[in-house]
Parts: structure tokens; C-alpha cells; sequence
């Protein structure tokens, strides 16, 4: 089953002319686990954006989880970005002044459906996922995000990402404040819960040493026929 | 989201306590201010009743009234006996009550008057004076004095008082050749009253006898030659007390007074007759003199301090639109910083028109709490503010209980500091829009 399908989309940010991404085809599938790799500045945030329903879309052109986000309401949209995205950013994914816990319990707040898909009570769920994640519930848990260190926030991040088990996560540079062996324990455990829940992980990043995690690497230079004048 | 609301307040807890307690000091500073108000009118139109005209030298209706209900000033000149007598003759009139003053007390003023001034002074709804200790002053050597002046130098009944020349406070004429006992002490009223000293007609009197001889005084050298009394004063001053017809010695000190008297309280049989009797006053005696309607006297001295008034309230209303200004800028102030906040909100799942919402709960939460503290402001205040109000002025300000004026300016602030919420919550919604998910910071 196809999570992800891009036909045809040719974007441009409202109010600019220059087309900053244009993609014939692409698609992600169910569990997979692709990176989409470039450097910086090549556009590949903003595909995240188009694929997340933050910007207006050409009809037809994206499909999220079968579902054509052009056709959504911006209410609608964001709606359907809390029930079935996971976001994971580069840095300050948190809310400084909450703890670890009511961070990743966010989610569950803005989506029913998510929070329908819990096994557990949502404040057990979180601590499992911090565990998991190798996190110590009870200290790391209850802290102020603004308190953790920047790999224990990306952790916490992917954990609010994965609470209620979204169908795609989408992740922007999620490792590039980590230094090298907190970036690869990182994915090891990203990993792990991604196959556990079943979501597809569609990842960008520029770092070329990413690519053993995946189950797919795609080069975004390929894949978007702006990328020549964008970069 | 209210919780959210709350504890992102408190994350900015000290930012925005200050916003609280601005906020608190404008609703206490509105709401005090017409509390103040209303209660100082009230008293202030309470200070007098039961008395339908005051007579005096011509003058300015507010300055006879301030001289003679307030003790404040002394009226004009040019009233004598006589036409104490005529007023007293008309048919219309019921009472009339003579008045002198000029004199002072360490600060409070002195009135000369007879000792039918406690049988028809009125306060407040038409209640007479009560004595709290002692009785009438009886001879020209004693004196019944104001609760507050009891009070303020520990005064009791028997007590020697000296009186000096003159309204101010402080004096280098000291009346010490004539000295008075107090004779009884009036019950607070919480009017002008509690501040005077009253005397006898001849012991007021008394107390210029130095000043008048009979050379430079026209009436007491007409009114007679006889000089005797024991306190030493020139006897000038006693001259009509042997002119005195009417028999009882005590009456006789207390109506009879030749010195020239500053004005004249008068009861009437029918309040009909007032415009009769003011246009009598005014138009046929032969000497100039006002008849005053005490209570539109009062109105006009109101509309002169109403200015003040009006101030006081026009800055209670300008330290409600800096404070709700300052919560404005408290929460602009934060936007920047929160960018990146309302990306990750929107990233779970927040449509911008809640993150709007949010700003405006902020808002609402702000105000809601400063109007409570504010509230507890005021009671606290008024609480410390009564003893001195009371002692000073006579009058207290109601704790508890909200108006339904009171309420309405509390909903007023209310409605203003969700309305100025708008403005932050307008520029989270265009942040929100352009920014989506990517915040450039």
C-alpha cells in the first residue's frame, strides 16, 4: 500500500515565482523507510511542507495515506496532519516549559484518532516510548523539555512523533545537532519503533552516513528537476 | 487548552504578575475611586437636613454654606441682632437659630449660638444631635464640643479649653484671659459637626470683649453701659444682659447678643413658604442679606469639587488603558519568542485559529486574575483607608458587595482586555499562517 504518491507537482512558495520543487513521480510505501538526501537548500523542507498540508496544493498532485490533501480544508488539513503525520524537526522540537511527558502526550490532545490507537493509557504509553527509546520515565520523563540535553530532546521528539502510531513520520534533519554516535543510536532506536508501530519514515537529510538505516536512500537532486536553479 | 493557557502564564509567571497587579491596581483604582465618590456625596449631603434656609450677610451661596455647615471660612459682614429678631418674627418661620464665628480651637472652628442649635440641627435622614456625655452648655463660660475634637486632645466633660482669634490653626492672639469648660460632648455624626466647638452667644462674645471697647463699637455702646463680669472681660460685651426682659438668666446670656452675627439657620411651619421667605429675606430687610437653600448650595459646591472628581476618574480610567496596554505588550512582547512554539503546535495538530484562541485565553486568564486581585485590592484597602476616612471626614466606604455599577465597569475591563487581546492574537494568526511548520529563526 502506497502511504505517499507524488504526481506532477510543480510548487512554488505564494507571492514567488520560482518554482522550488518539481517532482514527475515519487512514492512511499507502507513500512518502508526511505531517505531522501541533498544538501541544503535544495528544497527538501519544503516538500515536507507540501507533503504535511501546510501550503496549498495543485489538485492531484500529492496523495497522503490515499487521501488527496488539495482537497482538504486548511481546518481539514490540519486535522489530517495530527491524525496521521508524526513530525520530527532538526532542533527545538519541544515545548521548553512542559515536561518530557506532556510533549509527547501533544498529539493525543489535537487527535481522537490517535488516541484511539493507544494500547495503553496515554501517560503509560508515553513512558513506554521514552523506555524504548532509552529514556528513564521517571526522571527524564517529568522534566522541563528546556532541562534535557539535544539528544535527549530528538528522542522525546520521535517519541511525541510516534505516540498513537501515525501512519507516516516525517523527519527534517532530525540528526544534524547530534554528534556522531548519539546521531547513529539515534536512528538504531527510531528504527526499531518505526518497524514496531508500522509506520513508513520518510527522512531528508543532507549527511551521506545516514544511509545504512534505510531501506531506500533517494537522491532529491534526482528526484526535483528545479533543483538546478533552486540551489 | 486552558491548562495549556494556564501554565504557559505561569512559565512566564513573573512577566505576567506584573501585568496581573497593573491590571489589579486599575480595577481597584475604578472601582475605589467611585466608591469613594459615592460615599463622600453621600455624606456630604448628609452633613445638614432639617434646616430649610440659612440667612446670612450677602454673599455667595457656596460661602455661606461652607461658613455655616462646614465651619470652613466665615461669611460676610453687616448682620445684627435686629435682624436676627425681624426673621424671628415672621409668621412662616418656625425656628431660627443665630450663628457667630470667626474664632478657632486649635484648628477647629468656634461657633457662638444658643443652646436651641441641639434641638433642630439635623443630619443625615433629619437625625438630631446626641450628647455622648455631659449636657448643654448652661453659662456663657461653658462649652460643648464636636466628637472629633474630644477625641483628638482627649477632651472630657470639665475640661478648661482655651479659644484663639481667628480661623487658622495657628494663632499668636490667644483668647487665655477666657477660658471655657466643656460641658458636654457630642455624639459622632460624622459631619462638620464632630469638628466644632460650640459656645454661648455672650461667651463667642466674650471673647472679643478686649477687642471691642465701647469706643469702637457702635452697637454694644448702643446697647447699653454696664460692665461686669468675673472673668475679667470688658463688660461692654455684657451691656444687654441688663437690657434683658425676657426674666430667666439663662435664657437671657444665650439670646441676647448686641456684636454683629454671621448667619442665621431657619426652620419654617411649611416648606411651601421657602421661596416666600427667601424672597422676603432678599428683597425687604433693610440691611443685605442671602437666604440660602442649604441643599442647593450643596449641589453648587458639589459641581466644584466635582472637577476633582471628574480628574481622579479620568485617571483611574487612564491606569486602566495603560495597564491593559501593558498586557498587550506583555503578550506582543512574547510572539517572537513563541514562533517556535506555535509551529510545533501546529506540527501536532493545532489549527491556527486555536492557537488564536490561546492567546486570547492567555488574555481573558490575565484579566479574569487581575480583576480578582484587584478586588481583594480594594477590600484590603478600604479596610486600612476607613478608620482614617472616618476619623478625618466622617464617612465610610461599603467593604464588600459589588454594585451593579461596579459590575458593569468590571465587565467593561473585561471586555476591553479581550478586545486589546486582538491585536497579539491577529499577529499570531498571520505568524502562524507564514510560518507553518518551518519558523525561521
Amino acid at each position: 500500500m502506497t502511504r505517499i504518491s507524488i504526481n506532477d507537482l510543480s510548487f512554488a512558495w505564494p507571492g514567488q515565482d520560482q518554482t522550488v520543487v518539481s517532482i514527475d513521480h515519487f512514492s512511499l510505501e507502507a513500512g518502508e523507510r526511505l531517505l531522501l538526501q541533498g544538501p541544503s537548500g535544495s528544497g527538501k523542507s519544503t516538500l515536507l511542507s507540501a507533503i504535511s498540508g501546510i501550503t496549498s496544493l495543485p489538485n492531484g498532485a500529492v496523495e497522503v495515506v490515499g487521501t488527496d490533501i488539495a482537497k482538504l480544508s486548511s481546518r481539514r488539513r490540519d486535522q489530517f496532519r495530527a491524525d496521521h503525520l508524526g513530525m520530527i524537526f532538526q532542533v527545538f522540537n519541544l515545548i521548553p516549559w512542559m515536561s518530557a511527558r506532556e510533549n509527547i502526550l501533544l498529539p493525543i490532545t489535537y487527535s481522537k484518532m490517535r488516541k484511539a490507537r493507544l494500547q495503553l493509557s496515554p501517560q503509560a504509553e508515553a513512558d513506554r516510548l521514552l523506555k524504548a527509546l532509552g529514556l528513564d520515565p521517571a526522571t527524564v520523563g517529568l522534566q522541563p523539555a528546556a532541562n534535557l540535553s539535544v539528544g535527549q530532546q530528538q528522542r522525546v521528539a520521535a517519541a511525541r512523533a510516534l505516540i498513537g502510531s501515525p501512519e507516516v513520520i516525517l523527519a527534517d534533519e532530525p540528526t544534524s545537532a547530534l554528534d556522531e554516535r548519539a546521531k547513529h543510536r539515534f536512528m538504531d532506536v527510531l528504527n526499531q519503533q518505526v518497524q514496531d508501530t508500522g509506520a513508513s519514515l520518510l527522512m531528508v537529510s543532507h549527511d551521506e552516513t545516514l544511509g545504512r538505516h534505510f531501506d531506500r536512500v533517494v537522491s532529491f537532486e534526482k528526484l526535483n528537476r528545479c533543483c538546478a536553479v533552486a540551489c | 487548552m486552558l491548562s495549556y493557557a494556564v501554565q504557559s502564564l505561569w512559565n512566564r509567571r513573573f512577566v505576567a504578575s506584573l501585568t496581573v497587579l497593573t491590571i489589579a491596581l486599575s480595577v481597584a483604582l475604578i472601582l475605589g475611586v467611585e466608591r469613594l465618590r459615592d460615599s463622600a456625596r453621600q455624606s456630604f449631603f448628609n452633613s445638614v437636613s432639617g434646616i430649610d434656609l440659612i440667612v446670612a450677610p450677602r454673599g455667595n451661596d457656596v460661602q455661606i454654606l461652607m461658613s455655616t455647615v462646614f465651619g470652613v471660612g466665615s461669611t460676610g459682614a453687616g448682620m445684627n441682632w435686629q435682624n436676627y429678631k425681624d426673621l424671628q418674627a415672621l409668621d412662616a418661620v418656625d425656628w431660627a437659630v443665630p450663628l457667630m464665628m470667626g474664632d478657632n480651637h486649635r484648628g477647629h472652628p468656634v461657633v457662638g449660638t444658643q443652646s436651641a442649635y441641639f434641638d433642630h440641627f439635623r443630619y443625615g435622614a433629619d437625625q438630631p444631635l446626641r450628647f455622648a456625655a455631659g449636657r448643654r452648655f448652661d453659662t456663657a463660660e461653658e462649652t460643648v464640643i464636636g466628637a472629633d475634637v474630644a477625641a483628638r486632645f482627649g477632651y472630657g466633660v470639665g475640661t478648661e479649653i482655651v479659644n484663639a482669634h481667628g480661623t487658622g490653626a495657628v494663632s499668636f492672639e490667644l483668647h487665655d484671659d477666657a477660658p471655657f469648660t466643656v460641658s458636654g460632648i457630642l455624639a459622632a455624626t460624622g459631619t462638620p459637626v464632630d469638628r466644632m466647638v460650640f459656645v454661648t452667644l455672650s461667651g463667642f462674645d466674650a471673647l472679643h470683649a478686649p477687642l471691642a471697647s465701647p469706643q469702637t463699637d457702635p452697637l454694644a455702646a448702643a446697647s447699653g453701659t454696664a460692665p461686669s463680669h468675673k472673668n475679667g472681660a470688658n463688660a461692654a460685651t455684657l451691656a444687654w444682659k441688663t437690657d434683658n426682659g425676657s426674666g430667666d438668666a439663662t435664657q437671657a446670656h444665650d439670646t441676647e447678643v448686641s456684636a454683629q452675627i454671621n448667619g442665621v439657620f431657619v426652620g419654617l411651619k411649611s416648606r411651601n413658604a421657602i421661596l416666600a421667605v427667601q424672597r422676603h429675606v432678599s428683597a425687604n430687610t433693610s440691611s443685605t442679606l442671602s437666604a440660602v437653600m442649604p441643599n442647593v448650595a450643596l449641589l453648587q459646591l458639589w459641581a466644584i469639587t466635582g472637577t476633582a472628581e471628574k480628574a481622579l476618574r479620568f485617571m483611574s480610567l487612564a491606569v486602566a488603558v495603560a495597564s491593559l496596554i501593558g498586557m498587550v505588550v506583555m503578550l506582543s512582547a512574547a510572539l517572537e519568542s513563541r514562533r517556535r512554539e506555535f509551529a510545533i503546535l501546529r506540527s501536532v495538530g493545532a489549527t491556527p485559529k486555536r492557537i488564536v484562541g490561546l492567546i486570547i485565553m492567555e488574555a481573558m486568564l490575565t484579566t479574569t486574575a487581575g480583576i480578582i486581585v484587584g478586588l481583594i485590592f480594594l477590600i484590603c484597602a478600604t479596610g486600612a483607608a476607613n478608620p482614617v476616612l472616618f476619623d478625618q471626614f466622617g464617612f465610610r466606604i461599603a467593604m464588600f458587595g459589588v454594585s451593579e455599577s461596579d459590575s458593569l465597569r468590571v465587565l467593561a475591563i473585561f471586555c476591553f482586555g479581550c478586545l486589546a487581546s486582538f491585536l497579539p492574537a491577529w499577529r499570531v494568526y498571520r505568524i502562524t499562517l507564514a510560518d507553518g511548520l518551518t519558523t525561521r529563526l
